[in-house]
């Protein structure tokens, strides 16, 4: 289980998120949602341990994060992330981000890209494929370790419909406990936890 | 883990040419600066163990000595030879100002000849090989207005002797209105006869200084000027040579904060990354260094033919100078890609891949 406790964060002066405080369980899918700026963003950061909060604490099963010993391994073993602009490293290839931050062999790779569809792109880099490709390349790379955690920030921000609905199927098909955020309410489904922000606060 | 400098083959080989270049120009500074006290140095202390000059002068230049000294100091015992040398500077032919050494016959040798032969009588000039190409009639120049013969032309390891002309003191002493500017004595046995040789030399005469060539050039006051210019340009040229080489890697790797911001986020150590860097780093400087090697020896060596230098740019890269920029350069590119990898690391991930896109 995932647990925030009275989760703030300011940029300076200016308060991003106010005393955020929620559970999530083990292997639900949930979805942040809310305006432009309202912190989802930010949010989705800090429960990923990509962000250190200004205040508050966060338990991965009851261990705070600051506790965590091998932050690295943790980040490498428990927790994928999807990032909206897929970010994947410009000068490595499909194949190479991916394996990157993996110990798999090729073959579960290649495995990997073949049940996402995008065998055949393994050897091309970022700039030679689809937003689309790109995207799921990037959620394969946050699969390949078989993660607890996988975190997605705005996924099919940059996707259209169809794109967009394959990205959030695959998401909500993994085994783990996923968190996305999206101001996008047309995916959302009733099974789906809501958590919606407005101005840094829980709503 | 170089595929970045492959996939964006433009920004490395300007990254590849900046560093060269620094590093160029920190071979050649130094090495000029040291080839110009290493001729002066060669020059004393070719056939010279012991130097004698005018007591109480700072040049060489201004010394003037009586060269009858020479007798009695070839005859003390241990004395091998003894030559006298006019060191001047006059206009010869068109060139303005140029180097006009007038040396006792039995120096002679010291000036290797590509053709003709020795001066035999009053009037006659041998005439260094960058100074021959230059003139207007190759059997006859003026020295100072006043006309002599072209006997030979000759070669001299030391460069700037290359531009200028060799006479017989005699002549040298009629265009100078001086003796000698100093004696060259050379020992039988330098270890074991130097300092009896030298207190014989000064018990010839009070108004003279003795000292041996190596002790001279470590004191002689125009060395220690040249030594601390050489040694203030080169120390001038290191600095921003790698000031130049430290702000080029850390653009380098500021560059790459993004790549690094995702790496961290995708859980690989900052140990691995900084690894990387270094490594990375490393190579590339090394492949610069090599190239600023080459292209400076090469322009070492032209640089000693270019005729209207005359021989005076004569630059060396020893295993000193080869080795201390050699270690300077990777110290300083890890510096230079350390610094903002370190602070890169310990910056929140998210932080750096905002920054960075």
């Amino acid at each position: 289980m995932l647990r925030l406790e009275h989760i703030s964060h300011f940029y300076g002066q200016e308060g991003i998120l106010h005393d955020i405080s929620l559970e999530i369980e083990e292997g639900s899918f949930t979805v942040i949602t809310g305006e432009s700026g309202s912190g989802k963003s930010t949010l989705l950061s800090i429960v990923s341990t990509l962000l250190k909060p200004t205040e508050g604490k966060l338990y991965f099963d009851g261990l705070e994060s600051r506790d965590i010993r091998h932050l690295n391994r943790f980040r490498k073993e428990e927790i994928g992330f999807v990032f909206q602009f897929h970010y994947l490293i410009s000068h490595l290839t499909v194949y190479e981000n991916i394996a990157m931050a993996s110990n798999r062999t090729r073959q579960e790779i290649e495995a990997l890209l073949t049940s996402l569809d995008i065998a055949e792109l393994s050897g091309k880099y970022p700039d030679e494929i689809s937003g689309g490709q790109r995207q799921r390349a990037a959620i394969a790379r946050a699969m390949i370790n078989e993660p607890k955690y996988i975190f997605a920030d705005e996924p099919t921000g940059n996707l259209d419909s169809g794109n967009s609905q394959i990205v959030f199927d695959l998401l909500r098909g993994l085994d783990a406990t996923v968190i996305v955020a999206s101001h996008d309410h047309s995916k959302i489904k009733p099974t789906d936890r809501v958590i919606t922000l407005k101005d840094g606060r829980l709503c | 883990m170089f595929k970045s400098f492959l996939r964006y083959k433009y920004k490395t080989v300007l990254i590849l040419i900046s560093a060269t270049a620094a590093i160029a120009s920190i071979f050649l500074i130094t090495a000029l600066g040291n080839g110009i006290i290493s001729m002066y140095a060669s020059m004393l202390k070719t056939d010279g163990d012991i130097i004698v000059m005018q007591k109480g002068v700072a040049d060489t230049f201004f010394s003037d000595i009586n060269r009858s000294l020479l007798a009695p100091i070839s005859k003390i015992n241990g004395v091998r030879s003894a030559q006298g040398v006019i060191v001047g500077a006059g206009a010869i032919d068109t060139v303005p100002i140029a180097g006009i050494y007038g040396v006792t016959r039995n120096r002679f040798g010291n000036y290797r000849l590509q053709e003709g032969r020795y001066p035999e009588k009053s009037g006659e000039v041998i005439v260094g090989e960058s100074i021959a190409s230059i003139l207007h009639d190759p059997e006859k120049i003026t020295l100072m207005g006043k006309p002599f013969r072209v006997s030979g032309i000759y070669r001299s390891d030391i460069g700037f002797e290359n531009g200028g002309v060799v006479i017989a003191i005699s002549d040298a002493e009629s265009l100078f209105h001086k003796s000698a500017s100093f004696l060259l004595v050379s020992l039988q046995d330098i270890d074991g006869d130097s300092v009896r040789v030298i207190d014989a030399i000064k018990a010839l005469d009070p108004d003279i200084d003795v000292k041996s060539t190596t002790e001279f050039i470590d004191n002689y006051n125009q060395f220690k000027i040249i030594r601390i210019s050489s040694n203030v340009i080169a120390s001038i040229s290191f600095f921003m040579g790698f000031l130049a080489i430290v702000s080029l890697m850390s653009m380098m790797v500021n560059d790459r904060r993004y790549e690094f911001g995702i790496k961290r986020a995708m859980g690989i150590s900052q140990v691995t990354i900084v690894f990387h860097i270094l490594v990375e780093v490393t190579v590339l400087i090394l492949i610069a260094f090599a190239l600023a090697y080459g292209i400076s020896v090469l322009l070492l060596d032209q640089l000693q033919h270019i005729e209207k230098f005359q021989g005076y740019l004569s630059g060396e890269i020893d295993a000193g100078l080869f080795f201390r920029l050699l270690a300077g350069t990777v110290l300083m590119a890890m510096i230079g890609a350390l610094i903002p990898a370190l602070i890169a690391a310990r910056i929140d991930p998210i932080i750096l891949i905002n920054r960075g896109q």
